[in-house]
């Protein structure tokens, strides 16, 4: 007993050894297949990542609030040292705005009355659905965030996400109540874009830095730093208007673009529902009153 | 339950540590955290634990789970699915493949086998990423990540190290 005990122990090293050799391969091989399907954009895959993301954003929301409250906090104790500076600079930013606010006004009873009467078709309707940020890829090949709001919260693929600041990015995976958004600055981010003043078109495209870059530019000549860069709505995916980031440096063919949301401080966004506008065959020949006045609201997951 | 039975599960608990600290390296590398140059590259903290654990205990994190943390990785991070596995699997094989030497050396020995491994990742990766997306992939997040890692593996190792000695004797 004693002696098939030792021929035992002595070959079980170096069998665990090629079972180790062995499965070691076999998940090598299963990694490859994996990217390669997962390259193939295989349905399955993409399902599969959803249904992770959902089971992981639960974990990710409870562990992330603590890190969230230390974040706070340092930065409450970091405003505690400017309160005074920062109380100067918001009481005179107020007062601008106040001029401003009366303009707003006023411009917006006008573009109404011109509205009335050229008949022009009202923007669609919008609303929003606040979320958390529970989830940083913080990789060096990817730029994307993760929600805790999903399909149950009413957010879909393809949304656009804004925060107080500007445009943030798209929602790429949409889960039952966790989703992902492609921002802006992901390798993989185009985004039409119209410059403000000049209203040349460009598409805005992201190379996984800080730094945006327009490309596509219809007229160079035209572009100048401190130009606003904001969305154009071309394209059926963002809705137009949504400011998006400033000219900072042009150098011939290279026009690169400063976003104005921080991405490395984002805590709560919001995912637009923007109704396109679809091609309908309208029967009547007056358009019943009140069609598409625009519905704004918003539900919130905090 | 008996004392006996609740002493062996405890003991089969304590077997899954290693599994459990590299879960948790891979749910931290996800936090958004407001630390600004950190916010957009983050360390590679699993990579670490991996490199740890094939050093001190690679009978605890078999390749299987080497292959399940890095797929979860992959997904949580939004990446190719696939390809953070391959490479955690490639330092396992290496980290395994130099234990010997590694074992019982001075802890600048084993931090200098850490930077080469990092930076081997990180030009498997990149070369990766830019097969996959058919583009040139941007390398220098890359190198920061790398050097991140390093930077912080004698915190890490630390940690791993008191973790480590719960899991002696407890077969």
């Amino acid at each position: 007993m004693n002696l098939s005990d030792i021929k035992v122990g002595r070959l079980a090293v170096p069998l665990r050894v090629l079972f180790n050799r062995f499965s070691f391969l076999l998940m090598v091989g299963a990694s490859v297949t994996l990217l390669g399907l997962s390259r193939a954009e295989y349905k399955p895959i993409e399902s599969a990542r959803v249904l992770v993301l959902d089971y992981a954003t639960p974990v990710l929301d409870v562990i992330s609030r603590p890190v969230a409250s230390a974040n706070a906090l340092f930065a409450e104790i970091g405003t505690l040292m400017t309160i005074y500076a920062e109380n100067e600079r918001l009481t005179l930013e107020n007062e601008r705005l106040h001029a401003w606010q009366a303009e707003a006004r006023q411009l917006a009873q006008e573009n109404a009355a011109f509205r009335g009467l050229l008949r022009a078709q009202p923007e669609p309707g919008m609303a929003f659905i606040s979320a958390r940020v529970v989830g940083d890829s913080g990789g060096p090949f990817v730029r994307t965030l993760i929600l805790n709001a999903g399909g149950e919260d009413g957010v879909r693929k393809g949304e656009a996400v804004v925060n107080g600041d500007g445009l943030v990015g798209r929602v790429v995976e949409a889960g039952n109540r966790s989703s992902r958004v492609l921002l802006l600055t992901d390798l993989n981010s185009r985004v039409p874009v119209v410059l403000e003043k000049s209203r040349v078109r460009a598409v805005l495209e992201g190379d996984n830095s800080n730094v945006l870059r327009l490309s596509f530019l219809s007229n160079f000549d035209e572009v100048k730093v401190d130009d606003r860069v904001m969305t154009s709505g071309h394209g059926g995916i963002f809705p137009a208007g949504i400011p998006v980031g400033a000219v900072v440096d042009v150098e011939g063919a290279s026009v690169r673009v400063a976003p104005l949301v921080a991405f490395g401080k984002l805590e709560f966004v919001q995912v637009l529902r923007f109704n396109f506008p679809e091609f309908e065959p309208v029967s009547e020949p007056d358009l019943p009153a009140g069609v598409g006045d625009g519905e704004a609201g918003g539900v919130a997951k905090k | 339950m008996s004392l006996e039975e609740l002493a062996r599960l405890l003991r089969v608990l304590r077997l899954l540590l290693p599994g459990l600290v590299t879960y948790i390296a891979v749910m931290l590398t996800v936090m958004p955290l407001g630390i600004p140059f950190i916010a957009v590259v983050t360390p590679f903290l699993s990579l670490m634990a991996v490199y740890y654990w094939s050093i001190y205990r690679p009978d605890l994190l078999p390749p299987v789970a080497v292959f399940t943390l890095g797929i979860l990785q992959d997904i949580l991070t939004g990446g190719p699915v696939g390809l953070l596995a391959l490479v955690l699997l490639l330092v396992q094989a290496s980290a395994v493949s130099q234990r010997r030497i590694l074992l019982g050396q001075a802890f600048s020995v084993e931090w200098a086998g850490l930077l080469l491994i990092a930076a081997g990742a990180g030009a498997v990766s990149w070369m990766l990423a830019c097969a996959y997306y058919f583009a040139l992939v941007p390398p220098i997040p890359f190198v920061v990540q790398a050097l991140i890692t390093a930077a912080l593996y004698p915190l890490g190792s630390w940690l791993f190290n008191r973790v480590a000695r719960l899991t002696i004797g407890a077969e």
